[in-house]
């Protein structure tokens, strides 16, 4: 049963493995990115008379920005975007008919490629951002802590990404509710700011969600402001956003393809 | 040039017929492009909502620098840096020698054909913030600054013309590199930030180098009165002609180094 998964997670990872210039252009690239984030944020720390801004000091809010720059693609998927491309060309009618649990063989190639972004990705850039950035280590075992967080949170994402590309069945032009869908994740994982940024009141509602454990919640993990305990917490409350998300995804998944022609466009 | 005015307007016209040919699709793409793009303003007012935000701008200020941006690199991306994006495909494909068959001017009919309605929505949102963010301003418009401004833009344009230059002459010997193409839109996010945020080399480089400075806090500067040194300007338009003729000469020498083997 797990050989055959692990087929699709190794597949994805020679697939990533055939295209190596990407991996030399995100060495190029991220930088950039994350000179860009320190840049903006020690202007703004300079020109405020406070030494923190919504709970961070200025070390804390660049090492944030650091760990979602060179981890922080750990969790980001193309499941929805594949399945999509799947509808509208009316090849899904071919893979729904392969021998395997059509989500979990998704799900394995997504984990493939995030294990390969792990490895070829995140850990040359974490040693950049170590040597020319001084991206600190706050604690070791928190920075293993928050990786492991971060693979529930791609599981999360993965669920999630599943369930919303049921819409794709109605409209079948999937790329602008793609959009929508990639823009949505990262503003309210806390990609493009920590949560605690924002107003009060959208703060307590983004709570009852699960996008701020995906990136938010494993940062702040790294950033050692959670006791052992807390992280704990943390993962359980995301294994439970994974057990719902996969159960709601099941269900309207059942109900979609009954309804599904199978035609593309 | 009625024939390169005629092939103008039948392109506009077949690709409005596109773009609104899937009403539903156009729709979340509409949806898509508004939501992308108020994002940014949104951060903006969070971050001045718990900070004093950067020095020397105001929270309507950056609105109006961003919006700057904004509308000059969708008015790139429907026109001299769109060359890149039509013509990527084709090379990738091997399928660019149709545009050398064609009896235009090749880098003319390359910019013709560049157009796309889908940044349409992103020049419409880019004002309907710039309008915004005047009217809250309160300023007084004079008619050098607006001058200044829209020529501005118009050299901003001239430097993504030489960045599509050189991006075009590097994708015709590797046309499958297309993720270089994430390095541009990286740093392109220099353009949203005041420049005197940034270090000497920094602001160096973003107006002589990648001159992104110039489509968005150069402009700003000069309509919201905080630079008075028109003599600058001068020195902006030389870097904008140099720029014109590196794209124009990047081109060239692409198109007579293309192999049309695809990728």
């Amino acid at each position: 049963m797990i050989n055959k998964y692990s087929e699709f997670f190794k597949m994805e990872i020679k697939e990533d493995l055939a295209d190596r210039s990407r991996f030399i252009l995100w060495i190029i690239s991220k930088p950039i990115s994350m000179m860009i984030n320190i840049l903006i944020w020690t202007a703004i720390f300079s020109n405020s008379n406070s030494l923190s801004i919504g709970g961070f000091s200025i070390g804390q809010t660049i090492n944030y920005f650091l760990f979602q720059a060179v981890f922080g693609n750990i969790i980001f998927n193309n499941i929805s975007e594949k399945i999509g491309a799947k509808i509208y060309s009316g090849e899904l009618s071919t893979s729904l008919l392969k021998p395997v649990n059509f989500s979990i063989s998704m799900v394995s190639k997504s984990l493939g490629g995030r294990f390969f972004s792990l490895i070829y990705e995140s850990i040359p850039t974490h040693a950049i951002a170590m040597l020319f950035f001084g991206m600190q280590i706050y604690n070791k075992p928190a920075i293993i802590l928050s990786i492991i967080s971060l693979f529930l949170g791609l599981l999360i994402n993965c669920f999630f990404s599943l369930s919303w590309s049921l819409l794709y069945f109605k409209t079948l032009n999937y790329m602008p509710l793609e959009r929508i869908k990639r823009f949505v994740i990262q503003f309210i994982s806390g990609f493009y700011l920590p949560l605690n940024f924002f107003p009060l009141a959208l703060q307590n509602v983004l709570k009852f969600l699960p996008f701020n454990f995906l990136l938010y919640e494993p940062t702040k993990i790294f950033l050692n402001i959670y006791s052992f305990k807390e992280i704990l917490g943390v993962m359980l409350i995301q294994i439970v956003w994974i057990i719902v998300l996969y159960g709601t995804f099941n269900f309207f998944f059942k109900i979609t393809l009954k309804k599904f022609e199978g035609v593309g466009a | 040039m009625n024939k390169y005015i005629d092939v103008l307007v039948r392109h506009i016209l077949m690709d409005f017929s596109e773009f609104f040919s899937h009403k539903q699709a156009t729709f979340f793409q509409f949806f898509a492009d508004f939501f992308e793009f108020f994002l940014q303003p949104l951060l903006l007012y969070f971050i001045y909502n718990i900070s004093s935000g950067f020095q020397g701008w105001e929270i309507n200020e950056m609105f109006f620098l961003i919006a700057t941006a904004r509308i000059s690199l969708s008015l790139a991306g429907s026109s001299v840096l769109g060359i890149v994006f039509s013509n990527l495909w084709r090379l990738k494909s091997g399928n660019f020698h149709q545009v050398l068959l064609k009896p235009f001017n090749t880098i003319i009919y390359m910019i013709i054909g560049s157009f796309n309605a889908y940044w349409i929505m992103d020049i419409t949102s880019g004002f309907l913030l710039l309008i915004y963010s005047i009217i809250k301003l309160k300023i007084q418009i004079t008619l050098l600054g607006t001058l200044s401004y829209f020529y501005l833009i118009f050299i901003s344009l001239l430097c993504y013309y030489g960045i599509a230059g050189i991006l075009m002459n590097f994708f015709f010997k590797n046309p499958r590199s297309e993720n270089i193409l994430d390095i541009f839109w990286t740093a392109s996010r220099f353009s949203n930030y005041p420049l005197n945020i940034f270090p000497n080399v920094i602001k160096f480089i973003l107006t002589f180098i990648f001159p992104i400075a110039l489509s968005s806090y150069y402009p700003a500067s000069y309509f919201l009165s905080k630079s008075a040194d028109y003599s600058l300007i001068i020195v902006f338009s030389i870097i904008g002609l140099a720029f014109a003729i590196i794209g124009s000469y990047a081109i060239k020498d692409g198109v007579k180094n293309h192999v049309s083997f695809g990728g």
